[in-house]
């Protein structure tokens, strides 16, 4: 694989003399796409260069079938922002070279916010420390809310119609990815896509949405979030939506604290002083009950792929019967 | 759909053999993971024959469930003509009269599964039903019907829930 990828570097960059490569290794998470790092130095007009990469590539099966297209030309059209987002490099669809489609971006410095001792999601036992990625976390929220997504080129995401086009998108969206990939009739997906259909609101206003805004996508060095990744589900719809998504109990990890990191009226006193959009509860009551199923129909991709043989993943097992903690809060949020 | 216990126990099997025995040095360590692998495999015939008394009994809560809202709409169905309602009441009457009745054999879990897929796909069929029905024709039967299908559904979600144990508090 190193081979492949200094001849791949080596054509991207053919004023590189003496390219090497070095420390390549799998990075944990990201159920994705498959992700590695990798170093590589080489001479270029005489001065010793060396950078940190990570490839994102295609995995034969996993819990999102996402275009990575897409999540591409987000992320490089926020490099002219001051979002913490990698430098994308390279798109690279050809599968002759590392066997199936990938994209090259810089190495963010960081790491996952501290592991806390429960399976799987992340958050900092240290109040002190939630608080400050909290802040910087809400912050970094903010500012996806008030980009001028024209201006950076983002209506190839495809504007939706006032109204509730912006629900009824979604809802489509998730509802045929659980039509697809369910093994079994889903009764209580079945309730809460009823509820949906008859509760869908009306968005105020049309913002870039990332769409999968929580804790485990921030990288942190320093006591400062150092990168926000995971765009692959970024589009353009309600503000609301990102708000109801991070609110699903699902990433609380036996607190009730949003994403293990705070307490929800903090979160939206923040929100609103930085955007001046007004936190409408019962439209994020709506996203979160989007966001359960949308959770839910993201788990049984993943578990269809298990049980397919497509993925030898066990994290998708493990989320296969977690699962049901989904069913529970939609259960719960509706009342029964 | 959550994944069942045999196919974890076989997708366990896949990782050691697959992925992990191959990385191995160790004479001793390579024993360990083959022994772990009769072992899953043994695990997973056990679960075939220990696992159908849940099955047994979701299957039976669902078909009083299905009795009961069967009952609810074909009374309903003299005061609301509906397209719908006509389609789904021999649906669900028919899954009714298809019970798996193992005789003086062990039930297997294989019937069940698929009875219980089954009874599930009428009972799907029949909450988007009401859903749509009480649209335009209010009815406190109907809304009974839907309160016992909300309650079916919480009981048995909360027993897979206690069955989790440790994996529901991560």
């Amino acid at each position: 694989m190193e081979d492949a990828i200094r001849d791949y570097l080596q054509l991207k960059m053919p004023k590189a003399e003496n390219l090497s490569i070095s420390k390549l290794e799998k990075v944990i998470g990201g159920s994705s796409r498959e992700t590695m790092s990798f170093e590589a130095e080489w001479i270029e007009k005489g001065r010793k260069i060396a950078r940190s990469f990570i490839i994102r590539r295609d995995p034969i099966a996993s819990l999102l079938e996402t275009d990575r297209e897409l999540e591409y030309r987000v992320m490089q059209s926020l490099e002219s922002t001051s979002l913490p987002v990698p430098k994308m490099y390279w798109l690279e669809p050809d599968e002759k070279w590392l066997e199936r489609p990938f994209c090259v971006m810089e190495k963010m410095p960081g790491s996952p916010v501290p592991m806390s001792s429960r399976v799987g999601l992340v958050a900092p036992e240290d109040p002190a420390l939630r608080a400050k990625i909290a802040k910087q976390w809400i912050e970094i929220l903010a500012q996806i809310h008030n980009l001028d997504w024209k201006g950076l080129g983002l209506s190839f995401l495809g504007c939706p119609e006032a109204g509730t086009e912006c629900a009824s998108r979604e809802i489509d969206k998730w509802e045929k990815v659980v039509d697809k990939h369910k093994m079994e009739p889903q009764p209580i997906l079945t309730e809460a896509l009823l509820w949906l259909k008859s509760n869908k609101p009306e968005a105020e206003r049309i913002t870039l949405v990332h769409g999968d805004f929580k804790q485990d996508n921030l990288l942190f060095e320093n006591e400062k979030i150092t990168a926000f990744l995971d765009w692959e589900m970024a589009h353009l719809g309600d503000p609301m939506e990102d708000l109801g998504w991070s609110c699903v109990g699902f990433w609380r990890q036996d607190t009730h604290l949003i994403c293990g990191l705070i307490e929800k009226e903090e979160f939206f006193r923040y929100y609103e002083e930085l955007t001046g959009i007004k936190v409408d509860e019962p439209k994020v009551f709506f996203y979160q009950m989007l966001g359960c199923v949308k959770m839910a129909a993201i788990i049984l991709t993943g578990v269809r792929s298990l049980s397919d043989g497509r993925s030898r993943d066990m994290v998708l097992g493990l989320l296969g019967l977690t699962e049901l903690k989904l069913e529970d809060e939609i259960a719960n949020l509706l009342g029964f | 759909m959550r994944p069942t216990t045999d196919k974890i126990l076989i997708g366990i099997n896949n990782i050691l053999l697959s992925d992990i025995l191959p990385e191995l040095s160790s004479p001793s360590a390579m024993v360990q993971v083959i022994l772990l692998n009769v072992m899953m495999n043994q695990l997973a015939t056990m679960w075939e024959n220990t696992s159908q008394f849940p099955l047994i009994e979701e299957n039976k809560d669902l078909r009083d469930v299905l009795l009961a809202a069967s009952t609810t709409l074909k009374a309903t169905k003299r005061d609301y003509k509906d397209e719908t309602l006509e389609g789904l009441i021999p649906k669900i009457d028919a899954e009714l009269q298809r019970e798996y009745r193992p005789g003086e054999q062990y039930p297997s879990v294989q019937p069940l599964l698929e009875e219980n897929c089954n009874l599930k796909e009428v009972l799907d069929r029949t909450i988007t039903a009401l859903d749509q029905i009480s649209q335009d024709y209010k009815s406190q039967a109907l809304d009974d019907v839907r309160k016992k299908i909300r309650a079916h559904l919480r009981k048995h979600l909360d027993r897979q829930l206690d069955m989790l144990g440790i994996l529901t508090q991560a």
